[in-house]
């Protein structure tokens, strides 16, 4: 999996991109801390009709993909693209969900729980403050 | 667990579950038919331990908390109201025609876990979709 980063428009703000999240590799975004803002990601067409299935692990160790589970979860349709945007309610000056506490955090995707490997082209955009 | 059902937001035809103790109990909303899952609204305040909120958009049988593993699953730290918000929704019939969504609330992140919050410390889950 590449994995590229870059710095948003807000200088607080890291953009992750990353391309070919492929649930065989679990190559580590690597953030010491850090609030999540905001998930967008497409899955690429490649003909099929597959679903796959896109988790978040927040943990301070290597992902094994067909056995470690994720925090975050949601399905990804082939070729469909998802965002989602994430709120703290809880308090007003500042949004997102804080992971403080964890080290680092990796991305897999996978075509249902369990499974190790959706054989599709998955981009995200991780927005982490 | 209590559930009530209200329409709310309209013109958006937005639907709103309030469970106040979401816990294993597996709740089923045959309502929605169709549409998408627009915004989970995970309230944890009174929580000591992190929340994990599990929806099920089954593809076939009732699915089983503790052995079914969750479609959909969101994170709401300890103490914390966490909204997501899906500005183009997730489509549920693309899942499963009969619309049908079960959801529980776990404090493991293990997909099929149904490990129950204390009593007493349960939160507030709000899931809004489209009609």
């Amino acid at each position: 999996m590449a994995v590229t980063t870059t710095t948003g428009l807000d200088l607080n703000t890291h953009v992750i991109k990353s391309t070919d999240i492929d649930a065989t590799v679990s190559d580590d975004i690597k953030l010491s801390s850090g609030t999540l803002h905001a998930v967008s990601l497409s899955a690429a067409t490649n003909g099929g009709t597959e679903t796959g299935y896109i988790k978040i692990t927040l943990t301070d160790k290597t992902i094994v993909v067909a056995t470690d589970e994720p925090d975050i979860k949601f399905p990804l349709q082939e070729g469909g693209v998802i965002s989602v945007d994430v709120t703290d309610a809880s308090t007003s000056s500042t949004g997102g969900v804080a992971f403080d506490t964890l080290g680092v955090w990796q991305v897999s995707a996978a075509a249902k729980a369990g499974d190790t490997a959706i054989g599709d082209t998955i981009t995200g955009w991780f927005t982490v403050k | 667990m209590a559930t009530s059902k209200t329409t709310a937001l309209s013109p958006l035809a937005t639907f709103m579950w309030k469970d106040t103790a979401a816990t294993t109990t597996l709740v089923t909303v045959t309502g929605a038919t169709s549409g998408s899952l627009l915004q989970a609204d995970i309230d944890n305040q009174v929580g000591s331990v992190a929340i994990f909120l599990k929806m099920v958009f089954p593809s076939g049988g009732t699915p089983s908390p503790g052995s079914t593993p969750a479609d959909i699953q969101f994170y709401a730290p300890a103490g914390k109201r966490i909204i997501y918000s899906i500005p183009q929704g997730i489509p549920l019939t693309w899942i499963n025609g009969s619309g049908q969504l079960y959801y529980w609330a776990s404090t493991s992140n293990s997909e099929a876990s149904s490990a129950a919050p204390t009593s007493g410390e349960e939160p507030t889950v709000r899931i809004t979709m489209t009609s």
